[in-house]
């Protein structure tokens, strides 16, 4: 059974934290389809241009915004273009805008706005203040942004990322292989308890949290057994384990100053649980905070029954508590629908118990019904200030992205590079011919060759040398042969293939009027390359039985949106 | 009889397990694309609870080497799983 789809978003490999987060989202009895929305098809996606998107908008989608990606282009070059404070509030403004956008078009989507997180490991070091370093202060800036938005607007929450990273710490959250090698900075571990967490949230998202919290007294809300051990012996408060019962019962007490109705369900004389409230001041838990309750010796199940009649709540929304082993699986085994957690065997695990608790079923998003009024009169003026942020079309937003372009034509600094981009650019590849680096020193060296490689960037990220097309000139039937033309996945979605490709062939020709010719060759997983020469201006010349085409270029080549970037060849004022 | 490699593999390559063989590899796996395999190398660490360094990931692209790569760090690839 499908639960819709959710779009995981953001500049990341997120296809390999996918599986984790289905796994977690299971264990909710949720199956949503997740989709991965990377590199490229983010962009795709902001400017509008997502026709997945488009045209079957997903329940939810959740988005990473990555520091490293918006600020450390901008803000730790030795002359920083813009101040931290700034950037932050343009980045926030930049993804803000482009969310409201595709909100107000499908305001079914859920959105689930991660904060930014200060890069591990790198930023802050030697610094004792963070607010000194220029990336730190801009995050935090962008959070303070997407906060109050996520606020402010229905059907967006917030999804506070670096709280996983504080329960279990940096060190082992990030994986420095994963990251250089597989643009994945979280571990194994670090992916589990993200999954952990977006699926709380996810649930939350749905309406599927929990509404009563059953408790069980002896060995739960107190150590010891008060019918044995006396009201004055149990162990409650003060100094020692008795602490981690009055932590955890600070956790119930806000849980339920949050909406969460909290019920005792002990096997136990009424009077003595009674004496435990009335004579320990420790009892964070105060009787009048208590729902319901069901004191007595009666089975637990029954205890649950009865409770869930008296409060008329369905046995679904219940989460039972209870140290005892035997009494958890004698509820497991009559009402499997009640959530039913482990208890710690250490008393000393019950404040973390309590905080895992709180996450996993009773995680709250959004507001509360008295903030509604004053939701609904921010959402009015947000919707306001994102009309007049929206971007009328998918070009209006390229530009937005003020794209830099450096062009070099024949140059052996690139050689390692060049021949790189021939062997693991699998996508957007004409021909998907191969070049060692011995191979690229002979092409470079041969007067009858052109190879031209191309850099990208936009105001948020250096994309580096991320295209190359490579000609070979032929003297009998003067013509130029397109051998290779390829461009990372990165930066698909930007019509910066057509930019590159018409530099190119004006820098051949040279004002000469000579073909270019091409032949496309299919691959399993090149179609996205496909139809480029013929969106160029190129002419089908002839197909092969085994899918290659033939094509030919005698005009100029169609490039609508050249003026998008601003290009520039390396050496050239 | 299950072999646990060829298990873990099957599993993070999401085929049957009847899929795998040792000569299984990269090049002749279309589901071992190159993200799939960071994913896949994961999973074969939590499975036998070891490191592989960044400098074997990008070679431990066949069942083979990673069975290799296992027993030289003193684990037993064919547990059963």
């Amino acid at each position: 059974m499908s639960d819709g789809r959710l779009f995981l978003v953001g500049r990341a490999s997120w296809e390999l934290f996918a599986p984790v987060l289905r796994k977690a989202l299971q264990s909710y009895g949720l199956n949503p389809d997740i989709v991965v929305c990377g590199f490229d098809r983010e962009l795709r996606l902001w400017s509008g241009a997502d026709e997945d998107f488009e045209s079957a908008p997903p329940r939810a989608a959740v988005v990473f915004p990555e520091a490293r990606d918006l600020f450390q282009r901008q803000l730790t070059g030795s002359r920083p273009e813009i101040v931290p404070e700034e950037a932050g509030a343009q980045a926030a403004e930049f993804l803000l805008g482009a969310v409201s956008s595709l909100s107000a078009r499908h305001p079914g989507v859920s959105w689930i706005l991660s904060t930014a997180e200060v890069e591990f490991p790198g930023a802050l070091a030697g610094m004792n203040d963070s607010e000194l370093d220029p990336v730190a202060l801009a995050t935090s800036v962008f959070n303070a942004h997407v906060r109050r938005r996520c606020r402010e607007v229905a059907g967006w929450s917030l999804f506070e990322r670096e709280r996983v990273t504080h329960a279990l710490g940096a060190g082992v959250t990030y994986d420095a292989r994963m990251d250089l090698l597989a643009r994945m900075p979280l571990s194994a571990r670090g992916m589990k308890a993200l999954a952990e967490r977006l699926a709380s949230h996810w649930n939350a998202v749905v309406g599927r949290t929990k509404k009563v919290l059953a408790l069980d007294c002896d060995n739960t809300l107190w150590g010891g057994i008060v019918g044995e051990d006396g009201v004055s012996g149990i162990r409650l408060g003060g100094d020692g384990i008795g602490r981690a019962y009055t932590e955890f019962q600070r956790t119930v007490a806000t849980l339920e100053s949050r909406g969460v109705l909290v019920v005792l369900c002990s096997r136990n004389n009424p009077e003595d649980v009674d004496e435990v409230f009335a004579m320990r001041p420790e009892m964070v838990l105060r009787p009048e905070r208590i729902s319901a309750r069901h004191i007595g010796w009666g089975s637990k199940s029954d205890g649950l029954v009865q409770l869930a009649d008296t409060l008329g709540v369905g046995l679904d929304s219940f989460v039972f508590v209870d140290d005892n082993p035997v009494e958890r699986e004698q509820v497991r085994s009559t009402l499997p629908e009640v959530a039913i957690p482990e208890f710690p065997a250490d008393p000393a695990g019950l404040p973390a118990f309590g905080e895992d608790l709180a996450w996993r079923y009773f995680y709250k998003v959004g507001v509360t019904s008295e903030d509604r009024t004053k939701t609904e009169q921010y959402r009015a003026r947000a919707q306001t200030a994102a009309a007049s942020r929206e971007f009328g079309s998918p070009d209006d937003f390229l530009r937005s992205l003020r794209m830099e372009a450096v062009l070099s034509a024949n140059d052996s600094s690139l050689l390692a590079r060049s021949a790189q981009l021939t062997q693991k650019t699998n996508q957007f590849n004409l021909t998907l011919r191969r070049f060692t680096e011995a191979e690229m020193v002979r092409v470079l060296n041969d007067p009858n060759w052109m190879v031209i490689a191309a850099a990208l960037k936009d105001r948020f990220t250096d994309h580096g040398w991320v295209a190359l097309a490579m000609f070979e000139h032929h003297r009998t039937d003067p013509h130029w042969e397109l051998e290779d033309f390829m461009m990372s996945c990165r930066v698909i979605g930007r019509s910066f293939e057509h930019a590159f490709l018409a530099a190119c062939v004006d820098h051949l020709r040279q004002g000469s009027h000579e073909a270019i010719r091409a032949t496309f060759v299919p691959g399993p997983r090149n179609a996205v390359a496909s139809g480029f020469l013929v969106e160029a201006g190129f002419r089908l010349v002839e197909g092969e039985p085994d899918g290659r085409r033939r094509f030919e270029l005698t005009g100029t080549v169609d490039a609508p949106s050249l003026d998008l970037f601003a290009m520039s060849w390396r050496g050239q004022a | 009889m299950s072999d646990k490699l060829i298990a873990t593999v099957a599993e993070a390559l999401q085929v049957s397990p009847g899929l795998v063989q040792e000569s299984t590899a990269m090049e002749n796996t279309p589901e071992w694309d190159s993200l799939r395999h960071f994913a896949l190398i994961l999973a074969v660490e939590e499975a036998f609870d070891v490191h592989f360094s960044s400098d074997d990931i990008p070679s431990l692209t066949a069942v083979a080497a990673l069975r290799a790569e296992l027993l030289r760090q003193g684990r037993d690839p064919g547990a059963s799983s």
